[in-house]
């Protein structure tokens, strides 16, 4: 009966050490209770879930955003450029594994040619027909999201750093530049960012609006990847739409093939497996697994800056940023743009992030 | 021959009581064996990590210990904290489970007629791996408010309830007769004082080894069910961590833990069985 009662106590006393470790951050949680709930899920269930009021707000890419407030059931809270004004959004990257000059040189060339394609004004009702056609989005979803992305053709270093100064501090990334060889961060930055191809192409339109760079070599086959249904990525569909693609030698069906994914972690993947060549995705999941997994990517072009917002539910009684202590928020995944977005948002509001 | 067999799961009443604390082996001074195995085992790990291969005993433990009381930055929850809804999720499922199983299970061992007509069925669904529902449960619950959790539900539900079930089924079927007969000598008329009294206390260990192993299968369901789809649990937190990258220590010790939390429950079904069938020799 003694030893029974000892037995007895030993295990109240290991659960007790078990509940005492768990319960002391309980507590910790329960009493700053500044927190923003986040759920992981894809921009389309993000619409769905806000009308049904199972999230408060979302963060997602352009047209998403727009089209939820288009149909009348969220509002733009904030937009991302207001979070952190002109930080870099999507960014066309490139396996760094061969010597593939000739290839980066066409897709960059592609791709500025896209942007200013976009950005010219006369070609306004074409670029909206594109961009219906790409995101499959009504005329009035994509005229409002336009009005929320900037193109440009090449990222800023400074809002780079930026990003990984931020990354790291929230704990998403947990390698430096430094752990990986490099001296510092700027130096990696200036690796990670080469924009040897887009100077020499704008020097070369700026001379001549018609150059062409010399076609790839036609046994080449490149995958190239991109977002599904990511306004930030149109300069991918207009270059195969107006022919730029044909213009460097790539020919879909012939040595181009199109790859649409779900997210940029996805894309990354993609890379980590050697299925991609060349991909359209977001310069914080670029970022993020350049570092923590080592792949060999780096970027050639930048697409975008800005171009996400915190969208709540219409009728909501949230107003700002600080109205969202307690709610939860839906993004696309861990290590998106979104994601870095709505946690400086937190920040800023000295608010935290926790999974839900 | 089957007198001896009876005697033998029998024990004299003085023992019981002490005997069903003292061979919990978890409560229980590691024998000096375990103690060189572990010892053994930090061996090979420490010069691996001088190799460089893996992450050192000594930055694994104290990752372990940030997540068990700090946390992870990223989900901003300690790892007891996000177990706990997996754990939540198996308790519900695994719990539906064993109250269907062990009456379907009592049933059906006891009316053989019913139970060959129900074999053909059973059979069928027995060998089907728990985790091909999933695409059927998003299918079945796609009108529901929270899909996900009705599919991680029905996960573990058909994890958990074959290996109880036939537990169940197998148990009562093979009550030893010498005992019914011997209650029916005792006075027994009723086919229910048969049941009730006899053939339902007979079945208790094996019911109870039918929920252990059931348990054990609901947890590794949980854990695949997770990966998919899922928001919160070890298991999306595990593919979360692989998503981020360059966590291997975090994912091992998350892994680690879904085994220490599969052995820990494993031992208080049979500390709670003990308590339960005392008679019974463990």
């Amino acid at each position: 009966m003694r030893l029974r009662g000892k037995r007895q106590f030993l295990l109240i006393f290991i659960l007790m050490i078990f509940s005492l470790l768990s319960g002391c951050s309980d507590q910790k949680q329960t009493a700053q209770k500044d927190v923003i709930y986040y759920i992981q899920t894809n921009p389309a269930s993000m619409l769905a879930q806000l009308k049904t009021g199972e999230i408060d707000a979302f963060v997602a890419w352009e047209p998403f955003n727009a089209q939820s407030v288009i149909e009348g059931n969220g509002r733009y809270l904030t937009q991302s450029g207001e979070i952190a004004p002109e930080h870099p959004c999507c960014i066309l990257a490139i396996t760094k594994t061969e010597a593939d000059n000739e290839l980066a040189l066409a897709l960059a060339w592609a791709n500025v040619k896209a942007i200013n394609f976009i950005n010219n004004k006369n070609n306004r009702e074409k670029v909206i027909k594109y961009a219906m056609d790409f995101t499959g989005k009504d005329q009035k979803s994509v005229v409002e999201a336009f009005n929320h992305t900037k193109y440009v053709s090449f990222p800023d270093f400074d809002q780079f750093n930026a990003f990984l100064e931020n990354m790291s501090k929230n704990g998403t990334l947990v390698k430096t530049p430094q752990s990986l060889g490099y001296q510092d961060n700027q130096v990696f930055i200036k690796e990670f960012l080469d924009n040897k191809y887009v100077t020499r192409i704008n020097t070369e339109l700026n001379n001549d609006a018609s150059w062409v760079p010399a076609a790839i070599n036609g046994k080449l086959q490149v995958t190239l990847g991109y977002i599904n249904q990511d306004l930030h990525h149109l300069p991918m569909y207009i270059a195969q739409q107006e022919g730029y693609y044909e213009a460097i030698g790539l020919k879909s069906a012939q040595n181009l093939q199109l790859k649409g994914f779900a997210n940029g972690v996805a894309v990354m993947e993609a890379f980590k497996a050697n299925e991609l060549r060349a991909s359209y995705l977001g310069g914080a999941p670029a970022l993020l697994k350049r570092l923590n997994d080592n792949v060999p990517i780096y970027a050639i072009a930048g697409v975008n800056n800005e171009g996400s917002a915190i969208v709540a539910a219409k009728n909501s009684s949230v107003k700002s940023v600080k109205d969202l202590n307690g709610k939860t928020v839906a993004i696309p995944g861990l290590g998106s743009v979104q994601s870095y977005i709505l946690d400086q948002a937190a920040r800023q509001s000295n608010l935290r992030l926790q999974a839900k | 021959m089957s007198q001896f067999n009876i005697d033998k799961g029998i024990k004299s009443s003085e023992n019981v009581k002490g005997q069903s604390w003292r061979s919990i082996n978890i409560l229980k001074w590691p024998s000096w064996e375990r103690w060189a195995a572990v010892l053994a085992g930090l061996l090979v790990w420490t010069a691996c990590a001088r190799l460089g291969l893996v992450a050192s005993p000594y930055i694994f433990g104290l990752k372990f210990m940030n997540l068990l009381i700090i946390g992870d930055p990223v989900y901003n929850l300690t790892l007891l904290q996000i177990m706990g809804t997996s754990l939540e999720t198996l308790l519900i499922g695994a719990g539906l489970a064993f109250a269907l199983a062990v009456s379907s299970g009592i049933l059906l061992g006891y009316f053989r007629s019913l139970n060959r007509f129900a074999d053909v069925f059973i059979s069928i669904c027995r060998p089907i791996p728990p985790l091909a529902w999933i695409p059927v449960g998003y299918v079945l619950f796609a009108q529901l408010p929270q899909p996900t959790f009705w599919v991680q539900i029905m996960v573990v539900f058909m994890g958990a309830f074959f290996p109880c079930f036939n537990a169940t089924v197998h148990t009562v079927q093979s009550t030893d007769p010498i005992i019914i007969e011997a209650a029916q000598t005792l006075g027994a008329r009723r086919q229910r004082q048969i049941l009730a009294q006899v053939i339902l206390p007979s079945a208790v260990p094996g019911i109870i080894s039918g929920v252990r192993s059931g348990l054990g299968v609901g947890w590794m369901c949980i854990i695949g069910a997770e990966f998919v789809g899922a928001r919160m649990g070890i298991g999306a937190y595990i593919w979360s961590l692989y998503q981020l990258g360059g966590r291997m220590s975090e994912i091992m010790i998350a892994i680690l833990s879904v085994g220490l939390i599969g052995y820990l429950m494993n031992e208080i079904v049979i500390l709670l069985g003990r308590r339960i069938a005392r008679w019974y020799s463990w």
